[in-house]
């Protein structure tokens, strides 16, 4: 700007000088305009995940009389049945996440063989569909092939083998959680292993790797990020999901989603503090397994 | 000699054998049709259970019908909670993709360095799942769920954070695929102002991602059970909820809910299929 | 009177400074090249005639308009851009009449223009076609069509043939500067090849690090460089304090000469040296020649004669005529 200074005054005249205080009007314009157009994006962000959000973080912490207290959390983490339901939920959600990344990977793996075939593409299009059938109608379906009169049932009981599995149980519950999260998995996979160059394999096979060495030391370090990011994805949908276990077990499961439930629309007592504790408890385990996801990330990624 | 395809070759000994490709895409082709097949089992057993008469003790079903297909079809309580699951879905996905369209043109163009904000908003759906944030819906807006009309706004403002990060990405790869930039300043050139420049160069080449962005909410949304179970206590239903208030009576009535129910996922499914395919190709 | 006249430019991008302060004066008519390497910002520059950045300071005025300020829709500018820009959702009929609908002309005499537009970039059985079904060379003779149609005050041209391969980039080159000759259209003209720029220039403006270098016409820029950079980017030019030039003073001054300047000869000669490398070029032979003491020069021979057939090892005498150094500090 110093230039301006020095600069013998040939070049701004009355025209000019109209054009810049024109200039920075419509540059006000411009960015009044802008924020205009993003206000109902953010309005809808803040009412509808923000407010929420600050409001079960508020009233976490105060009981029914209105006053601030730690006590929700002590309740919590006193009551076999809460810590129950914690523990369920990170249990099921763990396993069902780990399970359907593993099957998941190498279904990722083989869709990518196979993608061009019509097969291929078949298959591609019903694994999307199944990755959005959870819920209600799924729960019914396992109850179908499951349930006590279920298909699968009589099939294994005409060749001997019953109780193999109680779709109201923990396995059962399982079972329907690997269901969803493996189609979803498989589709979350899929672009990261498409992603993986061909060449990189010939060079590595020319350099005389083996098939084994070059997924090890290359392959897998190169997709890690993305499997982590996907068994994160995995975790957090498990950990959140509510329609699938409570429609199987009419909410009798405990898992923090359906305790939570209860609490706030449920046949019994309306306590939303405690709701609100239970919840500020899921969002800090998602929160702790995203940090733990971010510093794996960090160190493991050059 | 020549007559062969290329992936077979002649052995030592005479014959042919396949080469090691065909035999490694034969084992990932049975991975998938395994894998799929067993994870289908549910859904065939549903298909069949919702077109059985009897069936009891036996495999396959003694008898076949129609009939509860027929039932729930022509039941008004069903058409009913069909027309409020898509007045749901559609004008949650429509009311998404208006807000979130502004957003990305205003990112791709004057404000780039607004990404990192954005992909820390679109985690959030993640990070706050349905089950919490419907908590504080409902504690704070308690006097707009009392009547149908507030209950159906609040519910499409929480559909918004569901589809919100899948309606960004369709719309985003959209973006960048057209290169928007170059458009819009070319098109700034030739004299048309920003509007213009939106309505005739911008939005005409976007209608992959609008379609995209709008099925894939869809498909999302109308699997939605959480926020209309504890929020809209009552008032009216979805089909997820019309579903399980069969719970414990008929088999076959809900049977012939979840495979119709199925069928609207396929052909969802096939439209996004269609279009995501010709974006690629195009 | 210049037709363009930018006076102290300088724009920056946070800490970056990328046009440095810079006067440029452009006359009426002429093929301008803005020629450097990446960085050196003139594709900045050129942004900013366009509007399509602003300046931090400095005024810009084109025919007497002072558009320093004006919007891009109102600098009467039309630019082409690296990666053509068309409208995929429009045919190229559309595309062409574009900036011609905006303006509101009337359907006869938009389709007239277009229908002309389109004859000089030959490509008028393309009109109903959508660009999606065009190779890179037509595509950027439809964005050629789209910004002569304007009849604008001035032309920008964006790299636009960095894009294509390089007899495509060839013969659209020989188009544009037909083009310009029967139109006689003010042209600027951004690259970072220097056979384009010298090809078709009328005067050339090297720049780097933001500030212009060297403004002159093709032939002086190639032949008569006037620093360092300028001879290091033109050319092939031998850079360096050569001693065995010893009719002339040394001082601490560099030399540049041109390889093709320099004469090979097996027997007669100033300066005594052995070839150690020959690279054949096609149309020319290049020979790294190291002098007796030590110092080594490229000498370029054309492909024929004599000359060309040296090989490596051959002793040879150079000759450099005095008037070809030139010196630079």
């Amino acid at each position: 700007m110093t230039t301006q200074i020095f600069e013998p005054q040939t070049t701004k005249s009355d025209y000019s000088k109209n054009i810049d205080s024109l200039t920075s009007t419509r540059r006000l314009l411009q960015n009044v305009e802008i924020y205009i157009l993003i206000l109902p994006f953010i309005t809808l962000v803040i009412l509808f995940i923000l407010a929420p959000l600050g409001w079960i973080i508020i009233n976490a912490f105060y009981n029914d009389l209105g006053e601030l207290t730690l006590g929700n959390i002590k309740d919590i983490f006193s009551s076999k049945f809460y810590l129950q339901a914690i523990g369920l939920s990170l249990k099921i959600s763990l396993y069902s996440s780990v399970i359907s990344l593993l099957i998941g990977f190498q279904g990722a793996y083989s869709l990518e063989v196979i993608k061009d075939s019509t097969l291929g593409r078949i298959l591609i299009a019903i694994n999307t569909v199944l990755s959005n059938f959870s819920g209600v109608p799924l729960a019914f379906a396992m109850i179908i092939v499951f349930g006590s009169s279920g298909v699968m049932t009589l099939v294994l009981a005409k060749l001997g083998l019953t109780n193999i599995i109680d779709i109201y149980s923990f396995n059962g519950i399982l079972l329907s959680y690997i269901y969803f999260q493996i189609p979803l998995a498989t589709l979350l996979l899929f672009p990261a292993i498409s992603g993986l160059e061909k060449h990189w394999q010939e060079n590595a096979y020319l350099l005389g790797a083996s098939a084994f060495q070059y997924f090890f030391k290359v392959g897998l370090p190169v997709l890690s990020p993305a499997i982590m990011g996907t068994f994160i994805i995995l975790f957090a949908n498990a950990l959140g999901a509510y329609a699938t276990a409570y429609a199987l077990t009419s909410g009798s499961f405990n898992i923090l989603p359906i305790r939570i439930a209860a609490l706030i629309a449920g046949n019994l007592t309306l306590q939303p503090n405690m709701a609100a504790a239970l919840a500020l408890i899921l969002v800090s385990l998602m929160f702790i397994v995203t940090i733990v996801h971010q510093y794996l990330l960090g160190r493991y990624h050059t | 000699m020549s007559n062969q395809p290329a992936n077979t070759i002649n052995s030592p000994m005479g014959g042919k054998q396949r080469t090691k490709s065909e035999v490694n895409k034969i084992y990932h082709s049975l991975y998938i049709l395994i894998l799929l097949t067993i994870i289908t089992i549910p859904i065939a057993s549903t298909g069949i259970y919702a077109i059985s008469g009897n069936w009891s003790q036996s495999i396959l079903p003694e008898s076949w019908t129609f009939q509860w297909l027929l039932q729930i079809w022509t039941d008004e309580r069903f058409l009913w909670a069909c027309f409020y699951s898509f007045l749901l879905c559609i004008s949650g996905a429509l009311l998404s993709i208006t807000l979130i369209f502004p957003v990305l043109l205003i990112v791709h163009t004057k404000k780039p360095h607004w990404q990192r904000w954005i992909n820390f908003v679109l985690v959030l759906p993640f990070a706050v799942p349905p089950i919490v944030s419907s908590i504080g819906v409902l504690n704070l807006y308690s006097d707009f769920l009392n009547n149908k009309i507030g209950a159906i706004l609040i519910l499409i403002g929480c559909y918004f954070t569901i589809v919100l990060p899948f309606v960004y990405r369709a719309l985003d790869s959209n973006f960048l695929a057209i290169g928007v930039k170059d458009l819009i300043e070319s098109s700034n050139l030739m004299g048309a102002t920003s509007l213009k420049t939106v309505f005739y160069v911008v939005m005409p080449n976007l209608k992959t991602g609008f379609i995209v962005a709008f099925f894939i909410s869809v498909s999302f949304l109308i699997g939605e059970f959480v926020y209309v179970n504890i929020l809209i206590g009552g008032q009216f239903e979805t089909i997820q909820i019309y579903l399980y208030s069969l719970k414990n009576l008929s088999g076959h009535l809900s049977s012939a809910v979840v495979i119709s129910y199925f069928f609207i996922l396929l052909i969802i499914t096939a439209i996004i299929n269609m279009f995501s395919g010709s974006k690629r190709r195009g | 009177m210049s037709y363009l006249r930018l006076k102290n430019a300088r724009k920056s991008f946070g800490a970056l400074t990328v046009v440095d302060d810079l006067d440029l004066n452009i006359e009426k008519g002429q093929l301008i090249t803005l020629l450097g390497p990446s960085g050196c910002g003139k594709s900045t520059l050129l942004r900013s005639i366009a509007g399509l950045e602003f300046l931090d300071s400095g005024s810009i005025i084109l025919n007497g308009r002072d558009i320093t300020h004006a919007r891009p829709q109102k600098r009467n500018i039309a630019m082409v851009f690296q990666h053509y820009a068309l409208f995929p959702n429009m045919t190229v009929a559309d595309n062409v009449g574009f900036g011609l609908k905006i303006r509101k002309l009337p359907i006869e005499s938009r389709l007239r223009k277009v229908k002309e537009a389109l004859e000089l970039v030959e490509l008028t059985e393309f009109s109903q076609q959508k660009p999606a079904f065009l190779s890179g060379g037509q595509k950027q003779r439809v964005a050629l069509a789209r910004a002569l149609v304007m009849e604008p005050d001035l032309l920008l041209l964006d790299e636009p043939l960095s894009a294509l391969d390089a007899k495509l980039r060839k013969s659209l080159r020989q188009q544009i500067k037909h083009i310009h000759k029967e139109l006689g259209l003010t042209t600027i003209f951004v690259t970072h090849d220097q056979e384009e720029a010298l090809a078709l220039s009328d005067k050339v403006v090297l720049l780097n690090k933001g500030r212009i270098e060297q403004h002159s016409t093709p032939e002086k820029l190639y032949s008569q460089p006037n620093s360092k950079f300028t001879a290091g980017f033109i050319g092939n030019y031998n850079i360096g304090r050569f001693n065995c030039l010893n009719k002339l003073p040394i001082g601490q001054l560099d030399m540049a000469i041109r390889p093709e300047a320099i004469q090979i000869d097996s027997t007669n000669g100033d300066v005594a040296g052995k070839i150690i490398d020959r690279t054949l070029t096609g149309g020319v032979v290049r020979y790294q020649v190291k002098t007796d003491e030590g110092e080594i020069l490229d000498v370029d021979v054309l492909n024929y004669g004599e000359a060309s057939k040296l090989i490596i090892n051959d002793s040879v005498y150079l000759t450099i005529p005095e008037d070809e150094v030139i010196t630079m500090a």
